[in-house]
């Protein structure tokens, strides 16, 4: 058992000493700071793996090791455009692995949980119409909240209510009635995110609502109407609102408008496109002409830098982890807790198809943020939760 | 529904789920695949890929130099780093060279941009090395990175008298090749009008909006097409001395038009009656009626066959040097009409002057055609030689017998007309043909009109050729005029001076 910690532990360590090693080098000075970074995450990381192996061992094992790969790959990056930014996101690593654990430590049986529908609902509903009234504007969403404090993405929470809320209440499914409520929030929080123009929100919601109420109801039909009436309100909102119509028209069109409207698309194209098979190397790129490239543009920073093989690879561990995280729905002994863990891992699979579809211009973009790597807290802290609460539900195949 | 049966049903559900998920990674990979494969590669290249732009102006361009290293083209370093392409050679070798301007590179300097952008240092490990480096760092440290220079085969000079010799307007301008019949390395290349590369961006967009003939941005030289009248009958010739006996003996009745059957009947120019004359004496008075009766005899096929062997149908690409393709057609004997027009280089043979000057060459080589070279050699950073070119046989189009009677009738051309730029020819001991060559011209409007081009193709001397030329002056008017005075003024200077 010991062993196979730290045969887990040795390549994590490694991959963080080998990016950030790389960093400090290019830098005209050789760059400490950088090395101290890559200490304190081993050490964090280290932790996380002593603490869910041995006093949590019924629990999954390798979920802690992908919990900490994908945030080390991100503050790398981010340490080599902005480094005072990587140091806000290692404290959002330590609060978000922290949470992580503290939820597995601290949470009661899980299954206690599942009468609380209403207030899920109220949540949901409360956090997803927050920024429609009280929101401010950045990259063309309304989606975030300024309590003077902190600033937030609400529908980053709304997201977890969101989920707790559908488990709780398709969990006995019986009739067509008992889904006309869980219906209603689902279409409701999507309104609310087509109405503050956070599409790629629009879309998570879409995919995770119609994945548990399949999951829950094993009718195809009722796939279909989700379907049928996603589709019939993505053709709606593409007549009515005129940034949907943009977004599809520079998708099927980015060159004709690299200079305005795809200015995003296209320079992140062209990151992808100079970066090749093994990309420039760490710092050897010049991903200062992509926008938003902390955060959403993340995936062309990687993939320009250290190449297509290495974005191959961190699919490959988003698969891993999404695999993982199923296998824990599979073993669930309780229906609640199972469409729990269903509805995150399709949350943050669909979280990166979405966004890596995107930025690729496979599918027309939409902001959303690459989950663990991408710079924020709240999408960080409502990532941790979501697996913390997996790995919680993980627990159950063997208690 | 108890809680086992719900949750078995759960499970294939999320198994279905679980797949679809599968697929949508599987689908990223693959479009990921598709990218690297297939788009990634014109995307880097686009031009508003500011990597592409900073790279290279890490690199200082290499010179390009004339055949005598007279330096035509360089690039400086500006005070906010950014470089200037400076071009020595201004409107004389603007096509041919090219310019190199932000996002768009052409001509040669774009056939050597490679080259061009290259840095050949590489640090000398060995014991002296490093102690050189040892007492001075900044020699390897902070060293200008400086791309290949190319020393061309043009020579400046002789390309600035080509340029004087031509004009801009209809009647004067045009295209001219000049070339080294034994190398064929290309001495002179040029169009006009043409334009000041060093001042391009200020007059591109009046300059994209003169689209006459082509435009002035093309290098009408060696990527024109023109119908070549009266100097394509050396092939003619050519295929006549070799496939029909006795040629040369026979007498032919000359009485001004080529009666044909189908299509228009062919008169000589002027409607000149030369009466009874042999080959020899037809080539020199451009009898249109013995050559269109020739290629009749001969038909379209062999005709163009021998055409071919200088390159005529096929794509021809030499290195850093692309031509357009020239045309013999195979008109079928019942055509009759149409091929003996095409036996006079009109109806639907085309050629670029440097064609023509190719033809002219391999003439002049006794029947060696030799590749059309550009680029003599590249040099590092440094001056020292990276690579040399070396001459190389093309294609030979005719026996050493056959060629060198060609050589002699187009020697006789010049020693038998009275014309006075012939006369001063003759002088050089100097060969060619003339041509006049009825053909279409686009105006600025986009309408076309009617015009008669005059060519003239040759070399000298004749007993040990030196240059070989084709010159086209649009609208250049009938009879030798326009065209052979320019070539041979520039066959004097060359045979006088180099």
């Amino acid at each position: 058992m010991r062993d196979s910690k730290i045969r887990m532990l040795m390549p994590i360590f490694l991959l963080t000493f080998g990016l950030f090693f790389n960093i400090a080098i290019f830098q005209p000075v050789f760059d400490i700071g950088a090395m101290v970074m890559a200490g304190v995450m081993c050490v964090l990381i280290a932790y996380a793996h002593f603490v869910i192996n041995k006093f949590f061992g019924n629990g999954d094992k390798f979920l802690v090791t992908f919990v900490s790969v994908l945030p080390v790959i991100g503050i790398a990056v981010l340490y080599r455009l902005n480094p005072s930014i990587a140091i806000k996101q290692v404290l959002w690593f330590i609060i978000g692995i922290s949470t992580y654990i503290s939820l597995v430590i601290v949470l009661p049986d899980l299954k206690r949980f599942m009468k609380f529908r209403y207030l899920y609902l109220v949540g949901t509903v409360v956090f997803m119409a927050m920024a429609t009234f009280i929101g401010e504007t950045r990259y063309g969403a309304k989606n975030w909240v300024d309590l003077g404090f902190i600033s937030f993405q609400p529908s980053e929470f709304g997201k977890i209510f969101f989920v707790f809320y559908l488990a709780s209440s398709l969990k006995d499914f019986k009739t067509l009635k008992s889904l006309i409520e869980p219906g209603i929030i689902v279409l409701v929080s999507i309104g609310f995110m087509v109405l503050q123009r956070d599409l790629g929100s629009a879309m998570i919601f879409a995919f995770i609502g119609i994945a548990m109420i399949f999951a829950a109801t094993s009718k195809v039909k009722y796939l279909l109407a989700s379907f049928g009436i996603g589709a019939v309100g993505a053709v709606l909102s593409y007549f009515i609102f005129p940034h949907i119509r943009r977004r599809v028209m520079i998708w099927r069109n980015p060159w004709e408008y690299a200079q305005n409207e795809s200015y995003q698309i296209v320079q992140g194209l062209y990151a992808m496109a100079s970066g090749g098979l093994f990309g420039s190397g760490l710092g050897h790129g010049a991903p200062q002409y992509i926008p938003v490239r902390e955060s959403d543009y993340i995936f062309a920073v990687i993939v320009e830098e250290l190449g297509m093989i290495f974005a191959f690879l961190i699919l490959i561990i988003y698969f891993l982890m999404f695999y993982r995280n199923i296998r824990s729905a599979l073993k669930a002994t309780s229906t609640f807790t199972s469409l729990l863990a269903v509805g995150f891992s399709v949350m943050i699979a669909m979280q990166v198809i979405v966004i890596i579809g995107g930025v690729l211009n496979m599918i027309p973009l939409t902001g959303i943020t690459l989950p663990l790597i991408s710079y924020g807290g709240t999408s960080m802290l409502t990532v941790f939760f979501s697996l913390g609460i997996i790995q919680k539900i993980s627990e159950e195949a063997t208690s | 529904m108890n809680e086992m049966e719900r949750k078995k049903a759960l499970n294939r559900n999320i198994k279905v789920i679980s797949a679809v998920i599968l697929a949508l990674f599987m689908g990223i990979m693959g479009y990921m695949l598709y990218f690297h494969g297939v788009q990634e590669e014109e995307i880097a290249a686009k031009p508003g890929n500011v990597r592409e732009q900073a790279k290279r102006n890490e690199i200082l361009r290499g010179a390009i130099f004339d055949r005598n290293g007279k330096v035509l083209t360089y690039s400086e370093r500006q005070s906010d780093n950014t470089q200037k392409r400076i071009y020595q050679g201004a409107e004389a070798f603007a096509q041919v060279l090219g310019y190199e301007q932000r996002n768009t590179v052409t001509g040669l300097e774009y056939a050597l941009d490679d080259i061009l952008t290259k840095d050949e240092f590489v640090f000398d490990f060995s014991k002296e090395g490093f102690l050189e480096m040892l007492k001075d760092p900044s020699s390897v440290l902070n060293r200008t990175k400086e791309g290949n220079s190319v020393v061309t085969t043009l020579d400046q000079e002789l390309q600035w008298r080509a340029y004087d010799l031509l004009g801009d307007e209809l009647g004067e301008k045009g295209a001219i090749v000049a070339m080294n019949p034994k190398t064929g390395e290309i001495l002179a290349m040029v169009n006009r009008p043409s334009y000041d590369p060093n001042g391009l961006k200020e007059n591109y967009a009046s300059l994209n909006e003169k689209q006459y003939d082509d435009g002035v941005f093309l290098n009408t030289a060696a990527r024109g097409s023109y119908a070549p009248g009266s100097t394509y009958k050396i092939i003619t010739l050519l295929a006549a001395l070799e496939k029909l006996d006795g040629i040369e003996e026979r007498t032919f009745k000359d009485n001004g038009k080529l009666d044909v059957n189908v299509g228009k009947d062919l008169p000589n120019v002027n409607g000149t009656i030369h009466g009874n004359i042999k080959l020899k004496e037809a080539f020199a008075v451009s009898s249109n009626v013995v050559f269109g009766t020739l290629a009749i005899e001969l038909g379209g096929e062999s005709l163009a066959e021998v055409a071919e062997r200088f390159g005529f149908n096929k794509e021809q690409s030499f290195p850093f040097l692309n031509m357009s393709t020239s045309k013999a057609p195979k008109y079928p004997k019942n055509e009759d009409g149409a091929l003996a027009a095409s036996g006079v280089g009109q109806t639907g043979v085309s050629a670029s002057p440097l064609q023509m000057a190719m033809v002219a060459s391999a003439i002049a080589n006794d029947g060696n055609l030799m590749t059309p070279m550009m680029v003599n050699s590249v040099l590092k950073y440094d001056g020292t030689q990276k690579e040399k070119f070396e001459p190389k046989l093309y294609n030979t189009v005719a026996d050493t017998e056959t060629a060198q009677t060609v050589k002699t009738y187009m020697k006789n051309n010049v020693d038998t007309s009275r014309n006075e730029t012939m006369k001063a020819l003759a002088k050089l001991r100097g060969a060619g043909k003339t041509g006049t060559a009825q053909d279409f011209y686009q105006k600025t409007d986009g309408t076309k009109i009617e015009v008669v081009n005059s060519w003239f193709v040759g070399f000298a001397p004749y007993e040990d050729p030196q240059i070989a030329v084709a010159v086209v002056v649009l609208d250049g008017g009938f009879g030798s005029g326009k065209a052979a005075s320019i070539a041979t003024e520039l066959m004097r200077w060359y045979t006088e001076n180099r």
